[in-house]
């Protein structure tokens, strides 16, 4: 995949990306599912790397530009959400008839409500590719619950569920 | 553009681009904490901006369809020390926490052929599927929770259908932020009820 493509992309889910909770389904979609070019591994790696390093979640978008096409696509991810971020100034001059006008507010609201639909199917998406064991499970109902139910911190979650891993393969090993 | 508005300090444009630097360094688990501290910074401890411009950078952000975190950071910049601020603190928040997602990455693309590293990375899999229906769920109650009466309904019903076009029936995810979108126009009108977005 040429980096002048993989840049359009970006540019489109960084658009998109309201907030940031679309941006790695629409990601997903476009890459993985439609041009096949990023593993769901890589995907799921790249999602948690956002998650883990510090600094806005959206440059989890870093991540995936480099396991697609190297450092060139990594950058062509930062350029991308870079790009996009600038043009809010335009917001300052117009923002009085913005917060009049119903029909952006009206606008914005469908748009993350959309978001979250888009952040539920990915979580949809993501558990169909991953391996059907109790064990597997057991992760996800746990995580899911640690998440949607208490303040627990995203990286407490992912070590914890490395940890699974580890213990669950080095014991298995022996 | 608006003029940049006076402020009672006036930082240079490396103290911005290290303060935003700064506060993307410390914010892990995303654009919330982020919020928090540049909220610190800006009006409370560097007394940049007052409290009410930093509402209206807070409010225009939420509205902008990007990165909402990078968005302020591009806005608060610009009323600070215009076109130059903004630059400054846009680039600052972005350049060093992109240097450790990249370093993360590097890293990960080194070690993903080591079996161990396989095994671990399928449990990971499980808790980020675990984890990201759990960040919808919790995302779907807020917004559910700011409307009021018929709205409460339509979000839930935008929520729904997004995941249903995306997940279910394979549309392209771009194009059902945009039919979201529309479909909110519509659907909020009939609705009634002014709620601002969350």
């Amino acid at each position: 995949m040429d980096l002048l493509s993989l840049f359009v992309v970006f540019v489109k889910a960084s658009i998109l990306s309201f907030g940031g909770s679309a941006l790695p389904a629409i990601l997903h979609n476009e890459l993985g599912r439609e041009r096949g070019v990023l593993s769901d591994p890589d995907f799921v790696a790249a999602l948690a790397i956002g998650q883990i390093a510090p600094g806005p979640n959206g440059l989890m978008a870093l991540a995936v530009g480099y396991f697609v096409a190297g450092l060139g696509g990594a950058l062509m991810a930062a350029l991308a959400l870079y790009v996009v971020s600038l043009p809010v100034l335009l917001l300052l001059r117009v923002q009085d008839a913005l917060t009049r006008v119903a029909v952006v507010n009206r606008g914005v609201r469908g748009a993350q409500a959309g978001a979250i639909g888009l952040t539920l199917a990915l979580g949809y998406v993501i558990a169909q590719a991953m391996p059907g064991t109790p064990l597997h499970f057991a992760v996800a109902a746990a995580a899911f619950v640690l998440i949607a139910f208490t303040h627990v911190d995203v990286l407490w979650v992912l070590g914890g569920a490395a940890l699974v891993g580890l213990v669950a393969h080095l014991g298995w090993g022996l | 553009m608006a003029e940049p508005t006076a402020t009672t300090r006036r930082p240079s444009l490396l103290r911005l681009f290290l303060t935003f630097g700064k506060i993307g360094l410390l914010s892990f688990g995303g654009g919330q904490t982020a919020i928090v501290f540049s909220e610190q910074e800006v009006v409370e401890r560097g007394k940049w901006l007052s409290a009410e411009d930093y509402d209206l950078t807070y409010a225009l952000s939420r509205i902008y369809p990007g990165i909402h975190v990078l968005a302020q950071a591009v806005l608060i910049g610009h009323m600070v020390r215009g076109l130059a601020g903004a630059l400054a603190c846009s680039l600052g928040l972005l350049v060093l926490s992109s240097a450790a997602t990249l370093a993360l990455a590097v890293s990960y693309a080194g070690l993903r052929a080591n079996p161990l590293i396989a095994n671990v990375m399928d449990d990971v899999l499980a808790a980020t599927a675990g984890l990201t229906f759990g960040l919808g769920f919790r995302l779907a109650r807020e917004a559910v929770h700011h409307e009021r009466d018929a709205g409460r309904w339509i979000t839930l019903a935008l929520v729904v259908g997004g995941f249903a076009l995306l997940g279910l029936l394979r549309v392209n995810a771009a194009l059902v932020v945009l039919v979201t979108a529309v479909a909110g126009v519509f659907l909020y009108r009939l609705g009634g009820g002014a709620r601002g977005p969350a």
